[in-house]
């Protein structure tokens, strides 16, 4: 009987050069999930496109890796407001595509406010 | 099957799909970045910096998945396990010869565990079916000193009562619920062609509600239908309304005819109820209604030695049972203080309580005793089949030695291939279970028909309990015998790779020996405590009863109806004259008892010039035979003469015949003959006429009774005329074909008579040589099981040990050793072996044999004779099973046989 041979690990090590020091603000991860929400708003999505949309959207403003906007995908397909689907891409490649649940929107809509109420809050102490 | 399930997306892969999708996008980045100019290298290196982490962010989101990832883990263990599978069997389809054997070994070793697992649950484990709460449900026992004022006083345990006993119990305070009941008798069903004998027990009202039963359809009787001339009610057992009526639910309110009378069918009981004992029984009625049609049901409810019934009682758990049994036998012994039963009644007489369980109690049946034994003996041969197979399992993990080093040297762990080889061991064992179980239907079903017929068996199919225990058996016998062999191996091929390279191995380890060496021993004392058992049967059926009986055929007539004296005398005597007329007939005569179906003790008669005294064997027992009785059972008469035609006349003087032991007891020094007896103050002398050979009553191990035969004047406790007729077989005639030959002869001989049965006179001792029967059966059946499977393992493992010792062979014949010598060699290493096997058996038996003993007939436990046959045969199977490998041996070619390294 022939052994299996151990299960192909398709992640090819990362090159670890030395870490550039991030410009771009920082973000919170909340605020992570509503831009991704918002990013998929129109419609469905690979995470690529999300990270382009967020990047060209903020004019690049944010200090986002891609890697942190995937785990913001994965994290709110288990809470169920995003399904995912594989399809292929502009470029004829698998890529995995996200859209959003009616509960997706409905966070959509409810963190927006509150972001609208958080920033306008924010902004009602600083003019004061 | 996950690739197929996969393709339909049923099983994802979300490592893999992780990956990709991770791939997917640094390789869009990269795209768009050299879009916009940037070198394949910086466009590689900012795509990575944009995603950050790989490895990070992958652990976070595989985190995330965490549930789904358990799943598939699962997925992919059960693969695992498939594939385990899948090769596992394949090596047992590569060896198709060795699976076979070590299937059929342990098919068998399962298999008679099986069967004894179903006699075991049934005898010793569990309560009869349908009895609610059998925990607080006991049958009454009763302890006490018989023969007291004899020289052989000694303790009896008997659940036989009286009536005023069983009424004594409902009023204790601990017994919830009482009953009595009879033992099944026999009677008819039906008159004429028609006709069928059914077994009938009587039982109180009460009987059912006590043991908790619900009719199946119906419904039982009640106390007020329980009377002397009561309604003639019956219940009718699942299996007979099934068997006789078609399961017909139409038969409640239909009257039949049993026996004498018409009985309406008033309930059927469940499917599998037998009462509190597991005898088959087809009907029941009320105990009172019933009895007063067969017996003075007067007398026999007030009468304190008439032990009939069975009693069975309800414990009230409130109050402790040693309390309430305690009360019980206060109120045995005092219900007969002060009354004509006080005389010679032990007055420390205790009741006992015992379980419904056959085995339990303090007088478990015999068959359950030796059913214990047989368990043991199966596990015995189940234990021998294990070294069997681990034997097998060794020589082929030597075998299996350069495939594993393979394995070995391709990356598998040794845990991985200790896996494998359990799961080996697994399949074979499964595989052999599958075989048990149908070894156990068909064996169960034949053991229980032939060697257990009083024991009713339910057919239950696949029992969950009996697959449970067949389950953990097979699981425990994989391991047994597949654990030292695998590690063994899984061993050997990491580490003995370099001899195994050179295809040198050692011949048979110290294992292998202690194994064979361990079959050997207990087939050893399997086969001892066959010969025992055999020897057991042989001394009872070959005892000497006295009678003839296995020449003697009984014939007893049902009546259908109360008729006079005058006319039952007249059909026997025309019954007889038509009986000595069959062919094969070699004289017959009429009797009164039928020996081992009751007997009738009467006083002791007044002598003259002695005292006659309690005799040990119990008596007088009387019979009142007619001309030619003595004759036809075979029975000599040893001084005088036998009853005559002439004696028989009411006219004529009374005169007796006795057996040998009162003559001597009696009248010890003096000639019998012509004395004097006298069965109450104003009766005539009853001269003694002839002493007739000492003969059994109604068990094989009893002590020898006072028989007395006695015709004219009628003693009051022998009224009325004959019961039975015997008939002799003449020579050469089977006594079951003549039993047939006679019940056609006599059928219509008169209307009055309903049924005739006739029965060889065997079959009513046979019952007790049932548990040496039963004993000696599977004692040697398994026995000889367990001799085949350690002859054909030591056979197999010299053939092993002689392949592997080619080329020593080869030396010896090149050196010049001769074949005679060669052969002489292997079949002493054989005889070793059974040697050492031998002497582990003896001893092993010898200290066994005080536990057997109580279970043989007249056979020491230690006879030496079965020692040295079993001796015998071991060695003869040693012997043979070396002759094969040993000729084998002589056939090496020396050159070939050096040449081959």
């Amino acid at each position: 009987m022939a052994d299996r041979s151990p299960p192909p690990n398709a992640t090819r090590p990362a090159p670890r050069s030395a870490p550039k020091r991030p410009t771009g603000l920082p973000i919170l991860q909340g605020t992570l999930d509503l831009l991704v929400l918002k990013a998929l708003a129109p419609g469905p999505a690979h995470g690529y496109a999300v990270a382009e949309s967020i990047r060209n959207a903020s004019d690049e403003a944010f200090q986002i890796e891609d890697g942190a906007l995937y785990t913001s995908l994965k994290r709110m397909q288990k809470r169920g407001w995003l399904t995912a689907e594989w399809g292929v891409s502009e470029s004829n490649r698998r890529a995995k595509y996200y859209d959003l649940t009616a509960r997706g929107r409905d966070e959509l809509a409810r963190s927006r406010r509150q972001w609208d109420a958080y920033a306008a809050a924010v902004a009602k102490v600083l003019a004061s | 099957m996950r690739p197929i399930l996969r393709l339909f997306g049923i099983v994802p892969d979300p490592e893999r799909e992780l990956d990709e999708e991770i791939a997917a996008h640094l390789e869009m980045t990269e795209r768009a970045l050299r879009a916009r100019g940037l070198s394949e290298g910086e466009a590689r290196a900012e795509a990575r910096q944009r995603f950050g982490d790989v490895r990070a962010h992958r652990r976070a989101m595989m985190r995330l998945d965490e549930g789904r990832w358990r799943k598939v883990r699962i997925m992919e263990s059960l693969d695992r396990v498939r594939t385990t599978l899948v090769g596992a069997a394949r090596g047992i389809r590569r060896a198709p010869g060795f699976s076979a054997a070590v299937i059929a070994t342990l098919g068998l070793g399962l298999g008679a565990n099986a069967v004894m697992f179903g006699v075991v649950d049934r005898l010793l484990l569990s309560p009869p079916q349908h009895v609610v709460d059998a925990d607080e449900v006991r049958r009454v026992w009763e302890v006490r000193r018989i023969g007291i004022g004899t020289p052989r006083a000694e303790l009896a345990t008997s659940d036989y009562l009286t009536w005023p006993d069983y009424e004594d119990l409902l009023q204790i305070d601990g017994i919830a619920a009482a009953a009595a009941y009879t033992r099944p008798g026999s009677e008819v069903l039906g008159s004429g062609e028609g006709a069928r004998p059914v077994r009938v027990a009587w039982s109180t009202p009460s009987f059912f509600p006590t043991l908790g039963v619900r009719p199946a359809l119906g419904r039982f009787y009640l106390q007020e239908e329980d009377m002397t001339g009561g309604p003639t009610v019956v219940v009718l057992s699942h299996e007979f309304w099934t068997d006789a009526f078609g399961a017909d639910p139409g038969v409640i309110g239909r009257r039949v005819r049993i026996g004498a009378s018409d009985w309406e069918v008033i309930g059927v009981t469940p499917a599998g109820f037998t009462g509190a004992e597991l005898r088959p029984v087809d009907a029941w009625m009320p105990i009172r209604t019933a009895g007063s049609m067969a017996q003075d049901m007067e007398t026999a409810m007030v009468h304190r030695n008439w032990w009939w019934l069975q009693a069975v009682v309800r414990l009230n758990t409130a109050v402790p049972e040693s309390v309430t049994m305690q009360q019980a036998s206060a109120a045995h012994v005092g219900g007969r203080t002060g009354t004509e039963w006080e005389d010679g009644f032990d007055p420390e007489a205790r009741l006992v309580g015992g379980p419904l369980r056959q085995g339990g109690g303090p007088q478990p049946s015999a068959q359950a005793s030796v059913s214990k034994w047989l368990a043991g003996v199966s596990l015995v041969v189940l234990l021998i089949a294990c070294a069997n197979v681990a034997n097998l399992l060794l020589a082929r993990g030597v075998r299996l030695r350069r495939e594993l080093r393979v394995r070995v040297a391709l990356g598998a762990s040794r845990g991985r291939l200790l896996g494998d080889l359990l799961t080996q061991s697994l399949l074979l064992s499964g595989a052999g279970a599958a075989v048990a179980l149908l070894i156990g239907r068909a064996g169960g079903g034949a053991l229980h028909s032939a060697l257990i017929p009083n024991v009713a068996f339910v057919d239950t199919g696949l029992a969950p309990r009996l697959l449970v225990f067949l389950g953990v058996a097979t699981v425990l016998t994989a391991l047994l015998a597949g654990v030292v062999p695998a590690v063994r191996a899984s061993r050997d091929a990491g580490t003995g790779a370099g001899r195994a390279a050179r295809g040198v191995t050692q011949g048979r380890t110290r294992l292998q020996v202690g194994l064979l060496v361990a079959q050997g021993a207990l087939s050893v004392v399997l086969l001892i405590g066959a010969g025992l058992f055999v020897r057991s049967l042989d001394a009872a059926s070959g005892l000497d009863l006295g009678y003839d009986v296995d020449r003697v055929v009984f014939v007893e007539f049902e009546w259908g109806g109360n008729y006079a004296a005058a006319e039952r005398a007249d059909i026997y005597g025309r019954a007889l004259d038509r009986l000595r007329r069959v062919p094969g007939v070699d004289g017959a005569a009429t009797t009164y008892m039928v020996p081992f179906q009751g007997s009738i003790s009467i006083g002791q008669p007044r002598v003259d010039g002695g005292e006659y005294g309690r005799p040990v064997g119990g008596g007088p027992y009387l019979n009142k035979v007619g001309d030619g009785y003595f004759e036809a059972m075979g029975l000599s008469i040893l001084q005088g003469r036998p009853l005559a035609p002439e004696d028989m006349d009411e006219q004529s003087p009374p005169v007796a015949v006795v057996a040998q032991q009162m003559a001597e007891d009696v009248w010890a020094g003096r000639d019998p003959i012509g004395q004097c007896m006298y069965f109450d103050d104003d009766s005539p002398c009853t001269r003694v006429i002839g002493v007739v050979e000492n003969h059994r009553r109604q068990s094989l191990v009893e002590e020898i009774p006072h028989h007395l035969y006695y015709v004219n004047p009628y003693h009051p406790d022998a009224q009325g005329p004959p019961q039975a007729l015997m008939a002799r077989a003449a020579d050469g005639v089977r006594p079951t074909e003549l039993a047939g030959r006679v019940a056609e002869a006599l059928t219509g001989i008169a209307p009055e008579v309903q049924f005739v049965e006739a029965r060889p006179l065997f079959s009513n001792v046979e019952p007790q040589l049932r548990s040496w029967r039963l004993g000696a059966s599977m004692f040697t059946l398994f026995g000889l099981l367990a001799l085949v499977v350690a002859g054909v393992g030591l056979y197999s493992v010299l053939a092993f040990d002689v392949a592997q010792r080619n080329r020593e062979m080869g030396i010896r014949a090149a050196l010049g050793a001769t074949r005679n010598e060669i052969l002489a060699m292997v079949v002493r290493s054989a005889l070793g072996l059974t040697a050492i096997g031998l002497a582990v058996g003896v001893v092993i038996a010898l200290g066994a044999s005080r536990f057997l003993q109580p279970l043989l007939f007249e056979v020491s436990a230690t006879d030496p004779s079965v020692y040295l046959g079993v001796v015998a045969v071991l060695l003869g199977v040693g012997a043979s099973a070396a002759m094969l490998p040993g000729w084998r041996a002589t056939r090496v070619d020396p050159s070939e046989a050096l040449r081959s390294e």
